[in-house]
């Protein structure tokens, strides 16, 4: 059924009253502050902000550790991508879905790992000073630049190298044999053919980790400190800090949010410029990783080991140290911090109980993933039906703003009415709502507009009614796209650290909070093993989405029963390409 | 049983149908026929209450329908991909269409099923099917309301040639056997000409000509009729003198007796006949042969009649002769339209 445009309009406005309510009005709040002296627009607050020296030094460091940051994911990444596409080797499944993984792991979950790992007395000084029998400890890479970059490029390398393998199995594979059959040898037709192909998605995926990086929050708070903060830390200092200044924070907000604004807008042109498809009729070809003819391909083994301390380290360490008594003599296996967790006890760091910022994620991520989902659902379902650019803006438009700008939008808006009736729990349950549901519609569409829309009119041709139609036929087809997109939400919400920093209160405490705090009072072990339950949650979650995906798709060869196609779609919804 | 008139359908700036009207008598089958682009399927969909006309009546069983939702119409809708529910089983996509009736289900699911001679297959998933085996059940899924009219929309088209020929025949016998009311919709002219008991020709969302399929070849109303089913010979000519229903056009400045048809004294008309109408080797006129292909049992000639393009048909290849004597004893008059 083709709907007329104002009919879909109409179906449009529960959604925009929503996101009026609890992100445009509290988004203007923001810029009010910032933007308003006594009543009147002015940009003093913006020039007086620019000028001071602080802040100048923020923005610099924000864009220096972003660019480090992705030509470092680049180094890192690209030849992961080409070893995931060329090479066939046991495992190999696996390691493409663990990709994945750093994606969707809890930033402050990343951030402990590095202090464990990189710190001062961690795993990899202790290893590196009983090896050589050093006095000093070799690597001091924490509180500095290198390890906001460092952590970046762990998050991000496997980005790079989705978008590079994804492009190359998007390219023909007889645009390279007609280039040997031309006379090309095998480097000059990856010079000449397969790098042309690649550069498109390289660029696109510098862009992106460049914006991602500017964006980051977390990792600059947990391992830059105060002194190499970012912007986006610099407003939760300013708002949250002792300082208490909201109209500097607001400033600040806004200076961030046309940042991310100008960066989104530049890598959405950019990829749209350069994002030609090939259609790969083939799948690339791969050949064997160990062969006795070409002994040379055992290099990899120099990037890999490298790359393998780099991933697998921190994560590592985070699960060793959960499970493990510090003692002067060497360590003993215990259970002790996960009996610890599970406390209902009050504990003064995190001013809370452990037990009870474990209660408050589960509920929390329920409360956002549901609403996300009612959210992700109706916004994809206006979008199918009303083609319409201001429209998508709109009902997307909390994609284009940060965490923390979303944070300290809430953070206002929860101080009058009608938001103030609610209580502190719901500014963070709706600030993950917001976060999330981008992700479900974007997990969700490309999925119902996969779906034959014969399937649902054959349905009201025999006899059901719309409801019944979407009932029984649209809803099973998109069923398991729906639950992965859940599973997503859900473990998004439950690793979200940014505007829960903004926006919890005395008695409101989230487990990446007090993974945060167990941090700061260097109570390790309590943060891994909490670490470590949320690990396992996300990455369980994480999976349930890489291999959920309507099984129905049209456009996928001419029988019907086809196999999953969710790892294109989870691409799409990570990177928001087209 | 099917009444269709003043059809108007824009999509933005684009116009499908323009007063688009045909009628389908009780237990008749027609075929609408058209080049893809010609709105033959929005005709369908909007029959179905799939799409809204902008004008015009729609009429099902002599009641207006125009403004009922598609599952109170009783149309059956037999879709150009099938649209067969992936998720359900065979049995339960022929079920569906008798969940929101009453009566025996599983009886009925069972002597469909033997209708398209698919017994058995209930527990099968669509996708274990082959194509011509989905179609047989899409058609069978279409019948178990009982509609009282079938729209079949493109349903062979996604078969290949030898299934497409069989299926064919199938079909038609079935549709005759349910005394069904069908609109069947193809841009392929051999499958109207062969199901249908009435052919209607669209040509940008309009009606050409709907007359049964020897009436429509032999006796077409339009140049564009007379090109789009079978070879046709279409010269540019003037009525230089009409005499009852025959009639004498210039082409080419050779004077060609012709049917009269609807053509005037002095219109511009379109000389028209079939290859296999014209007489080779002997006649008034002279063909410049370009070329032959052999079909088997006939030479098709390539050739040039005062420059016109021209198609001949031979018993043998006439070369290494340049030209070729011929007649036209039987040619018709069309005006363009």
């Amino acid at each position: 059924m083709t709907l007329r445009n104002g009919a879909g309009w109409g179906l449009a406005l529960l959604p925009l009253l929503f996101l009026g309510v609890a992100f445009f009005w509290p988004l203007w709040d923001v810029l009010r502050l910032g933007l308003q002296v006594e009543g009147r627009w002015t940009g003093e607050r913006l020039l007086a902000a620019l000028s001071d020296p602080y802040v100048r030094r923020l923005i610099l460091f924000t864009l220096e550790q972003a660019a480090l940051s992705a030509l470092l994911s680049l180094v890192l990444g690209f030849p992961l991508g080409w070893f995931l596409t060329r090479y066939r080797f046991p495992g190999r499944g696996l390691l493409r879905a663990l990709t994945i993984v750093p994606f969707v792991l809890p930033s402050i979950t990343v951030a402990l790992g590095f202090v464990l790992f990189f710190g001062r007395s961690g795993h990899l000084n202790r290893l590196l000073m009983a090896l050589f029998g050093l006095g000093e400890p070799p690597i001091r890479v924490l509180y500095t630049l290198w390890a906001v970059v460092l952590a970046h490029a762990f998050y991000n390398a496997p980005v790079v190298a989705r978008f590079v393998s994804a492009a190359w199995e998007r390219a023909d594979p007889a645009l390279v044999e007609a280039a040997r059959a031309l006379g090309a040898r095998p480097l000059r037709a990856f010079v000449t053919v397969t790098l042309p192909l690649l550069l498109p998605s390289v660029f696109s995926a510098l862009a992106l980790v460049f914006v991602l990086c500017t964006l980051s929050f977390s990792i600059p708070l947990a391992l830059g400190g105060a002194r190499y903060a970012t912007v986006e830390v610099g407003v939760y200092l300013y708002a949250r800090g002792v300082l208490m200044d909201f109209p500097r924070a607001a400033a600040l907000a806004i200076l961030t949010l046309g940042l991310s604004l100008v960066l989104t807008y530049l890598h959405l042109w950019g990829g749209g410029a350069f994002a030609a498809r090939q259609s790969g009729v083939r799948p690339a070809p791969t050949v064997p990783l160990f062969s006795r003819e070409k002994p040379g391909r055992a290099l990899w083994l120099l990037y890999l080991l490298p790359a393998a301390v780099v991933f697998l380290g921190p994560i590592g360490a985070v699960i060793a140290d959960s499970f493990l008594h510090p003692a002067p003599g060497g360590a003993s296996p215990t259970l002790h911090w996960y009996r610890m967790i599970a406390s209902p006890a009050w504990n003064p760091f995190i001013e809370s109980s452990p037990l009870a910022a474990v209660r408050t994620s589960l509920l929390v991520g329920l409360g956002a993933t549901g609403l996300a989902l009612v959210l992700g659902l109706s916004v994809s379902a206006i979008l199918r039906r009303v083609r319409s650019r201001l429209l998508e803006t709109l009902l997307m438009a909390p994609l284009a703003v940060s965490s923390v700008v979303l944070g300290l939008a809430l953070l206002l808006a929860f101080r009058r009415p009608p938001l103030s009736a609610l209580g502190g729990g719901w500014a963070i349950v709706l600030a993950h709502t917001l976060i999330v549901y981008p992700f479900v519609v974007r997990t969700i569409r490309p999925l119902w507009e996969a779906l034959d829309p014969a399937l649902p009119e054959a349905a009201r041709t025999l006899g059901a009614s719309p409801f019944a139609a979407f009932r029984t036929v649209t809803l099973p087809l998109l069923g398991s796209g729906v639950l992965a997109a859940g599973a997503f939400a859900f473990a998004l919400s439950l690793g979200e650290m940014t505007a829960v920093a903004m926006l919890s209160g005395p008695g409101v405490m989230t487990m990446p909070m007090a993974i945060y705090h167990f941090l700061g009072s260097r109570d390790f072990g309590a943060a891994s093993a909490m670490a470590t339950v949320l690990m396992v949650v996300t990455a369980l979650a994480a999976w349930a989405w890489d291999h959920a995906g309507s099984r129905w798709l049209k456009n996928e060869g001419s029988s019907l029963g086809l196999p999953p196609t969710a790892e294109r779609a989870a691409n799409k919804a990570v990177t928001g390409e087209a | 049983m099917l009444e269709v008139g003043g059809l108007t359908k824009r999509f933005g700036s684009v116009v499908a149908l323009e007063g688009f009207s045909l009628g389908v008598a009780a237990g008749e089958t027609v075929a609408l026929l058209g080049p893809s682009g010609c709105g033959k399927t929005t005709v369908l969909r909007i029959v179905a209450g799939l799409e809204r006309p902008d004008a015009g009546r729609v009429f099902v069983a002599g009641r207006d329908a125009t403004d009922w939702p598609p599952e109170r119409r009783g149309v059956g809708l037999v879709f150009q991909s099938y649209a067969l529910f992936p998720h359900l089983s065979v049995g339960a996509n022929v079920a569906y269409g008798l969940r929101f009736r009453g009566g025996d289900r599983r009886s009925r699911v069972r002597d469909l099923l033997a209708l398209v001679g698919l017994s058995g297959y209930e527990r099968r998933k669509p996708h274990q099917l082959s194509a011509g085996q989905q179609q047989r059940v899409a058609l069978a899924r279409a019948l178990a309301p009982e509609p009282r009219v079938l729209l079949l929309d493109e349903p062979l088209s996604a078969l290949d040639a030898a299934l497409r020929k069989d299926l064919r025949g199938e079909l038609r016998a079935l549709l005759e056997r349910l005394g069904m009311t069908a609109l069947y919709v193809t841009h392929d002219q051999e499958e109207a000409l062969a199901l249908a008991d009435r052919v209607a020709v669209m040509r940008e969302g309009r009606l050409d000509q709907v007359a049964p399929p020897e009436e429509l070849y032999a006796k077409p109303r339009t140049p564009f009729v007379a090109s789009f089913l079978g070879r046709a010979n279409l010269w540019p000519g003037r009525v230089v003198s009409v005499n009852g229903d025959r009639a004498v056009v210039e082409v080419a400045g050779e004077r060609i007796p012709a049917e009269r048809g609807e053509a005037r004294e002095g219109d511009e008309v379109f000389l028209f006949f079939r290859p296999e109408w014209a007489q080779v080797g002997d006649g008034p006129f002279t063909a410049g042969i370009e070329g032959a292909e052999y079909l088997g049992d006939r030479w098709e000639l390539r050739a040039r009649f005062h420059g016109l393009p021209l198609v001949l048909v031979a018993a043998q290849d006439p070369r290494p002769s340049p030209t070729l004597p011929f007649a036209i004893p039987a040619a018709q008059a069309i005006r363009g339209h």
